[in-house]
């Protein structure tokens, strides 16, 4: 073990305490927020607002807040951990270098999933194909049998409506399950037309639909 | 309504619509289709909770925040993009009015008479220019100043 001085001690211990203070402050800013907002604690326009105003430090709050969906769109397009960890790195610094151009027109994830979208099909290092979040090999395992069932149908029915898709329309599909994005988002985010997005979100349902009833003939319940 | 419509509208609908009123009623008496489109919102549900599942190895708030700080070019965030005070939409509008009234009144005008009574018919030519150029300058600043908004509005580009 490295014996370790007074001196750095203390240093340690004043480090800390900074670092309580801003986590803090970030809490406070943020729960203001809640309150200003009607107990909306996800009212990312606010924080963006609060953010461009010069409270720099609430952007953790952003990252936190999204930095799985944008990891998980990473691993989608680069299929490594690595790659997708410097991705959410890199779609948070253009978002935060941008941040004052968000005009609050649309959701602040839409905004960000249009950042994240243009810097995946523009990134260098991307050489493999399109991997949607239905192909995923590592989704948890449940051990209610029905769950079962019904996450294999849906991932079998949205597998097979990206089987006939162009890869470039494979991240709508994405997009609508699992992202929960609205047709206009997912025209803001990709820029195709709705209603390009629209029929190929109608045929992964129609598969959906039948999957559903081959798999289960009565209710799940 | 039959079931095969009612279906349809329910496949049909956006992430966050709400049915119309027919489709709903069907969905919510029909037995079947109230059944379907349960267990088909239900998958919907577990496709959206997939989506977390993919996590990172650990929490990247710290590597990102450190490394949207230590970028030297930039600048403080209040420091940008908000020091000019764009005109206002209400001021454009009486600015546009004011330029219209005021060629719609020129023929009112005495001097306009005036000048009419010494050049005749001819004087249409520089009034007409004289007009066309404020309108021009006009709508080229509206136009420069309003230029992100268009292109989105007309679908020209994408909200950033």
């Amino acid at each position: 073990m490295i014996p370790r001085g007074d001196a750095a001690d203390r240093d340690i211990a004043a480090a800390d305490r900074d670092v309580a203070a801003v986590d803090n402050n970030i809490a406070a800013a943020v729960n203001d927020i809640a309150a200003a907002t009607g107990g909306e604690a996800n009212d990312d326009a606010k924080i963006v607002e609060r953010i461009v105003g010069g409270d720099t430090e609430l952007f953790a709050v952003l990252v936190r807040r999204h930095q799985q969906a944008i990891y998980s769109m990473g691993r989608s397009f680069f299929r490594n951990d690595d790659d997708a960890a410097d991705f959410t790195q890199e779609v948070f610094i253009k978002a935060y270098r941008s941040m004052a151009s968000f005009q609050g027109r649309s959701r602040f994830s839409t905004w960000l999933f249009r950042i994240a979208y243009n810097t995946a099909i523009n990134g260098i290092s991307r050489r493999k194909e399109y991997q949607s979040l239905a192909d995923d090999a590592e989704l948890p395992d449940f051990n209610d049998p029905e769950w079962l069932v019904l996450r294999s149908a849906a991932g079998e029915a949205v597998r097979e409506a990206m089987k006939d898709l162009p890869e470039r329309f494979r991240i709508c599909l994405d997009l609508f399950f699992f992202y929960d994005l609205s047709y206009p988002e997912i025209e803001v985010v990709t820029g195709f037309p709705v209603n390009t997005i629209k029929s190929h979100v109608f045929r992964a349902k129609k598969l959906l639909r039948e999957k559903l009833r081959d798999f289960a003939e009565g209710d799940i319940e | 309504m039959n079931c095969e419509r009612a279906m349809n509208i329910v496949l049909e609908s956006d992430n966050g619509d709400i049915l119309p009123v027919n489709a709903r009623l069907h969905v919510l008496f029909c037995r079947s289709c109230s059944r379907e489109a349960a267990n088909m919102k239900k998958a919907a549900t577990e496709l959206r909770n997939t989506a977390i599942c993919r996590k990172p190895h650990g929490d990247l708030t710290d590597r990102i925040m450190s490394a949207v700080f230590t970028q030297e070019e930039i600048a403080p965030l209040y420091s940008r993009g908000r020091h000019s005070k764009p005109i206002s939409n209400l001021k454009w509008a009486a600015a546009g009015i004011l330029i219209m009234a005021s060629f719609i009144l020129i023929p009112l005008g005495d001097a306009f008479f005036w000048l009419n009574g010494s050049f005749g018919k001819i004087l249409i030519v520089p009034i007409a220019l004289t007009c066309g150029v404020i309108l021009s300058i006009y709508c080229a600043l509206f136009i420069a100043s309003h230029l992100e908004g268009l292109a989105v509005r007309f679908h020209l580009k994408h909200e950033s």
